[in-house]
């Protein structure tokens, strides 16, 4: 039934019986989802129910390859996980790359169910269809690099492929991450729910591969792909060598570089100290996932103070926010050891820095006081109290207990008016793009279904100026629910479910990627979709979570920014002046909605619409 | 009158820092902006922002006066004035 991409197998572990088994794939939920986050959601929605704790055994985590996984398609063998977050309560997914996903592919897998909650810490082992629980007791309580190394020892086997949790996870830390290497699967707190269910680690070693339906279809479409990346202007020139840091320069430049927690976007720019030719002076080499020729990941080795001789694999543009600008540290070797603490305690950086920001701000403004932080001077660029209390938010300890879970909690312990200067959206942190600035991107994180996620419908229009599918004005409101609804629906079909790296969407396939990811599935796997079809899985994808979360509660309200955004406009630099009112964010999202086919007053979907889509059963659930 | 050109990453290190200084006649428009650069950087410059042989800015290259895109302006023909700041942009990715 299926001849290439697809295994057609997926793995149940069940923690609380130590059982696993294997079901069948069916082929509709390959070709209504295609893999990777819409798979993980189909399997949510039909099995979490609302209002399911999502720290409780009844959650479950999905971890879902595509079929272009363990492909030599390069940039396209990365994986979702998918479960209920708990730090949002509603849909979370992350997507990671690495050697993992592509390994879980070679032992023949299109996803892996993890359910229930083992009696005492457990840690999985996946050898082709063999499966065996281990006893955790003394991996408990390690940092995940060691965590993983000690794994490999034990299984005596370097080779091994390994996803893990760190203190911040066992402790059930809602913004801890699942690490996979030196990469993350990072937001919306799924390392707690490893941790809630008992679960260290996942080890995958796999002898299979995965098969091709057509070779010679498949060549033809790989060197297309390949073409597209070699006449990129900037995916080998500029991406591969520098990375992602390159947007610092450009958000700097643009006066969206967030900074002390939104207080000061334009005022407080550090490119000079943070920007990319200043992380160039630490950068000793690269990484690359599973066939990837571009290897956009940089090695940097900190060197000077206390922070001499600590390596990290990044940071990514995104971390250069969190534990830079965000927190006002400007000392680029701080910031490379808190990545790489991050990392090793298992805690999202970005979330994590966002939350100490916060803390930094209450702490300036006097809500927060030294009583309350220990005596730490917790103010904004002060790095030794960033990194003190980064360790402390792992293990829970003073002040760190206070900001575990994120700012959204953390707000509402806190009291005293905090909550206004709380950068989330439905309990997500902020990435660092200042979105009065860039109205499509801002757009992007009020609706997204995940909460404030840049990686759900990234306005590469707004941000890079590519004019796909039209040219637009970044701070104008107008046209930016259409742009959005793009955004959101090609991402999540081409990068979400198919995954492919979405940084080549922006740099070598923004005009083409449904075509190229049609092209890829035909030759594949033999399943044939039209590039507007592609484009429908993703809103497929991006109307079934809609349902999941307004039947856990979620209203048109929620699609909504914190109210600095909406009412202090930038002070300083290139997008000076500009802010979000409440009417511009109504005028949005009504356009929307209205191009999404929703109710306009509720933001509710509409029977037309999930029918249209084959959604007649979540239709039914919502009542609508 | 004098205008503030802001770049980034490789226009950048061509013009030898992120922000130059560049003198212009009254009533100068983004279009003598760009030519009155390429006489002062020449070849090492016009290849990053021309098309080969043409005067046609690349599609990536991307303008704007006081951070607004000369495209919600008046394009090339966008009259510069005294202590505007000038952002030329070359295509950047990730994030
Ligand atoms: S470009 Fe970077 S993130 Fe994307 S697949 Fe390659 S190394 Fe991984």
């Amino acid at each position: 039934m299926y001849s290439g991409g697809y295994t057609g197998k997926i793995l149940r572990v069940n923690l609380t019986s130590k059982t696993a088994q294997e079901e069948k794939l069916p082929l509709a939920v390959a070709k209504d989802f295609i893999g990777g986050a819409g798979l993980g959601m189909k399997y949510l929605f039909d099995e979490v129910k609302p209002g399911t704790d999502a720290l409780g055994p009844d959650n479950k985590l999905i971890f879902a390859p595509g079929p272009f996984t363990g492909t030599s398609i390069p940039c396209a063998s990365r994986m979702a996980v998918v479960g209920k977050s708990p730090l949002t309560g509603a849909v979370g997914n992350a997507l990671t790359g690495g050697y993992f996903p592509a390994e879980l592919k070679f032992a023949g897998w299109d996803a892996v169910i993890v359910e229930g909650k083992a009696e005492k810490p457990t840690w999985v082992s996946i050898k082709d269809s063999s499966v065996r629980f281990h006893d955790a007791g003394s991996l408990w309580g390690t940092m995940t690099f060691d965590c993983q190394q000690m794994i490999k020892d034990n299984l005596n086997d370097q080779n091994t492929r390994i996803i893990c949790i760190g203190p911040a996870g066992e402790r059930l830390s809602k913004i801890a991450c699942i690490i996979n290497e030196r990469r993350a699967a990072g937001r919306k707190g799924l390392g707690a729910v490893m941790g809630s269910k008992n679960l260290k680690a996942i080890a995958v070693r796999g002898t299979g591969k995965v098969a091709i339906t057509s070779e010679e279809k498949y060549r033809a479409a790989r060197s297309e792909m390949l073409k597209a990346f070699k006449e990129s202007p900037v995916l080998y020139s500029a991406f591969s060598p520098a990375g992602t840091p390159m947007v610092v320069d450009l958000t700097g430049a643009l006066g969206i570089l967030s900074a002390k927690n939104w207080s000061a976007t334009g005022e407080f720019v550090p490119v000079d100290q943070l920007g990319l030719d200043a992380q160039n002076t630490r950068k000793i080499g690269k990484e690359h996932c599973y066939d990837c020729p571009v290897g956009c990941s940089q090695m940097k080795l900190a060197k000077t103070g206390p922070y001499a001789g600590i390596l990290t694999e990044g940071p990514e543009f995104e971390t250069i926010y969190s534990f830079g600008t965000q927190t006002g540290v400007v000392n680029l070797d701080a910031v490379i050891a808190a990545d790489r603490l991050a990392d090793e305690l298992g805690l999202d950086s970005m979330s994590a820095g966002v939350t100490i920001g916060f803390a930094m701000e209450l702490f300036e403004r006097g809500i927060l006081t030294p009583a309350d932080t220990g005596g730490i001077d917790l103010k904004f660029g002060n790095d030794q109290a960033m990194m003190m209390v980064l360790r402390m938010m792992a293990f829970r300890e003073g002040i760190g207990d206070l900001l575990a879970d994120g700012t959204r909690v953390a707000a509402m312990k806190i009291g005293k008016g905090s909550e206004k200067y709380a950068m989330h959206i439905k309990g997500l942190e902020l990435p660092a793009y200042d979105v009065r600035g860039a109205k499509a991107h801002g757009l992007n994180y009020a609706t997204a279904y995940t909460g404030a996620d840049h990686n759900r419908g990234y306005a590469f229009q707004e941000i890079f100026g590519i004019p796909v599918p039209w040219e637009v004005d970044r701070l104008s409101i107008e046209g930016k629910g259409k742009l959005t609804k793009w955004n959101q629906d090609v991402r999540a079909a081409t990068c979400d479910c198919a995954t492919m790296c979405a940084f080549m969407l922006d740099t070598a396939l923004p005009a083409t990627s449904t075509q190229n990811t049609s092209a890829l599935l035909e030759a594949v796997t033999g399943l044939i979709f039209t590039p507007d079809e592609i484009q429908k899985v993703g809103e497929r994808l991006n109307n079934l979570a809609k349902v999941f979360n307004i039947r856990e509660g979620f209203t048109r309200t929620d699609d909504t920014f914190p109210e600095r955004l909406m009412t202090e406009p930038l002070k300083d630099g290139a997008s000076k002046g500009q802010v979000i009112t409440k009417d511009d964010l109504k005028k949005m999202l009504d356009e929307y909605y209205t191009e999404r086919g929703w109710d306009t007053q509720t933001g509710v979907p509409t029977r037309a619409k999930l029918e249209e889509l084959g959604l007649s059963t979540a239709a039914d659930l919502l009542g609508v | 009158m004098k205008v503030k050109v802001h770049s980034i990453l490789q226009l950048k290190e061509i013009l030898g820092g992120k922000d130059v200084e560049i003198i212009v006649p009254d009533g100068t428009n983004v279009s003598g902006l760009l030519a009155g650069m390429v006489e002062i950087w020449g070849d090492s410059l016009s290849p990053h922002i021309f098309k080969p042989q043409s005067d046609e800015v690349l599609p990536y290259i991307r303008l704007m006066i006081n951070g607004t895109a000369i495209q919600s302006l008046d394009g090339m023909e966008t009259i510069l004035n005294d202590g505007d700041e000038v952002l030329l942009i070359p295509l950047a990715a990730g994030g």
